[in-house]
C-alpha cells in the first residue's frame, strides 16, 4: 500500500509545483500540464492498485480494477 | 489577492466536509465560487471538480496509512457508478431534468430515513468479520462483514445513472450505499467514498479542461487550502463516533434531498 501513497503524493505535489511554476512564469502550457498531472493521478492510482492486486494473486480483484482503469482510459481518450 | 485568499478559504472549508463525511464538497464549492467570486457556473463546476480531486488525493493518502479503505467494495461500486454515469451523459439532453431532480431528491430522502433507522455495526474486537480496521476513537480493532454486495452494485448503477444525468452526487450517493446497504461502518464508508469521488471527479475534470473552463490559479489556491482542511476533517473524524458522523451525514442528505425537490417543483 506504500506504493499507492507514493503515487498519490508524487502526483499531487508535483502537479501543484508545476501549476505554481506555470502561473509564476506566465507559461499557460506548463499550468495546463500541471492540471493534467493532477487529473491523471487517480487514474494512475487505479492502475497501480490493479498491478498490486495481480502481484498478490488476487486475480479477480485485479480484473475489476483493470476494467475500471479501461473505462477511465476510454473516457479520457473519447473526451 | 482577495480572490486567491477566498479560494484558499473555500478549499479549506470544503475539504473539511470532504474528509469528515466522504463527500466531494461540490455542494459547498460551487455556490461559494459563484456567490463570493462571481465566476461563471461552468468554471465554478470545473474548479470544484479539480478541488475534489485534490481533497480526495490528500484524504486517501492519509486513510491508506490507517488501512481504513475497503478497496474491494470501492472499486466494484466505482466500476458501475462510473460506467452508468458516463452512459447517462448520452441520455441527459433527452430527459426532463425537473422530473429527474424530484426522483433524485426522493431517493436521497429515502436513503436518509434508511440510514437513520439502520443501526451501526457493533464494534467487535475479534477478527470474526471478513474486513477490519482500527478505530482511533474506540481505541480498538473493529471487524465487519460486507452485506448484499450484488444489491449494492445494482443500486449504485442506478445511482450513477441519476448522478450522471444531473451532474452531481459523488459521495452523497456512495456513502449511503456503503453504509446503509452493505453495512460498512460509517468511517470506512466515508474513507472509501473519498477515494471513489476523486476517481469520478478526475475523469469529469478532463472534459472541462478540454473546453477551457478550468481556472488554474483558483485550483492551485483551493488545493493548498485543501491540504490544511483535509487534516482538520480527519482530526474531527478521529475524535468522533461512527454514529455522530452518520447523523451529520443524514442531516446533510435531508437538506440536499429537500433542496432538489424544491428546485424540481419551481
Amino acid at each position: 500500500m506504500r506504493v499507492l501513497i507514493y503515487v498519490l503524493a508524487f502526483g499531487f505535489y508535483s502537479s501543484l509545483g508545476i501549476m505554481a511554476a506555470g502561473i509564476f512564469l506566465h507559461l499557460p502550457s506548463l499550468t495546463h500540464a500541471g492540471l493534467i498531472v493532477l487529473f491523471s493521478t487517480p487514474i494512475a492510482f487505479v492502475f497501480v492498485l490493479c498491478v498490486i492486486e495481480f502481484m498478490a494473486g488476487r486475480v479477480q480483484k485485479a480484473l475489476v480494477a483493470f476494467l475500471l482503469f479501461l473505462i477511465l482510459l476510454v473516457n479520457l481518450i473519447f473526451q | 489577492m482577495i480572490e486567491q485568499a477566498l479560494a484558499l478559504c473555500i478549499g479549506f472549508v470544503s475539504s473539511i466536509a470532504g474528509a469528515y463525511l466522504g463527500i466531494g464538497g461540490g455542494i459547498i464549492i460551487v455556490p461559494a465560487l459563484v456567490m463570493l467570486l462571481g465566476i461563471q457556473m461552468h468554471s465554478a463546476v470545473a474548479v470544484s471538480l479539480a478541488t475534489i480531486v485534490s481533497t480526495s488525493t490528500l484524504v486517501t493518502m492519509r486513510n491508506l496509512k490507517k488501512g481504513i479503505i475497503n478497496f474491494d467494495m470501492g472499486i466494484k461500486l466505482e466500476l458501475t457508478t462510473a460506467l452508468f454515469a458516463i452512459l447517462a451523459g448520452f441520455f441527459a439532453i433527452h430527459v426532463n431534468q425537473a422530473l429527474l431532480k424530484a426522483i433524485f431528491g426522493a431517493f436521497l430522502l429515502l436513503f436518509a430515513i434508511f440510514m437513520y433507522l439502520k443501526p451501526e455495526p457493533k464494534a467487535v474486537e475479534s477478527d470474526s468479520g471478513a474486513f477490519s480496521y482500527y478505530d482511533e476513537f474506540l481505541a480498538k480493532r473493529v471487524s465487519y462483514d460486507v452485506k448484499h454486495p450484488t444489491a449494492a452494485v445494482i443500486i449504485s448503477s442506478f445511482a450513477g445513472f441519476l448522478s450522471g444525468m444531473l451532474g452531481i452526487g459523488g459521495g452523497i450517493v456512495k456513502v449511503p450505499i456503503l453504509n446503509g446497504i452493505c453495512g460498512i461502518p460509517m468511517k470506512v464508508a466515508s474513507a472509501t467514498s473519498s477515494m471513489m469521488v476523486g476517481i469520478t471527479a478526475a475523469s469529469a475534470s478532463l472534459i472541462y479542461l478540454k473546453y477551457g473552463y478550468q481556472k488554474p490559479t483558483l485550483v492551485l489556491f483551493t488545493s493548498i487550502g485543501a491540504i490544511a482542511g483535509s487534516g482538520v476533517g480527519l482530526f474531527f473524524s478521529k475524535k468522533t463516533r461512527n454514529e455522530t458522523v452518520k447523523l451529520v451525514f443524514v442531516l446533510m442528505l435531508v437538506a440536499v434531498g429537500v433542496e432538489m425537490i424544491i428546485k424540481a417543483v419551481k
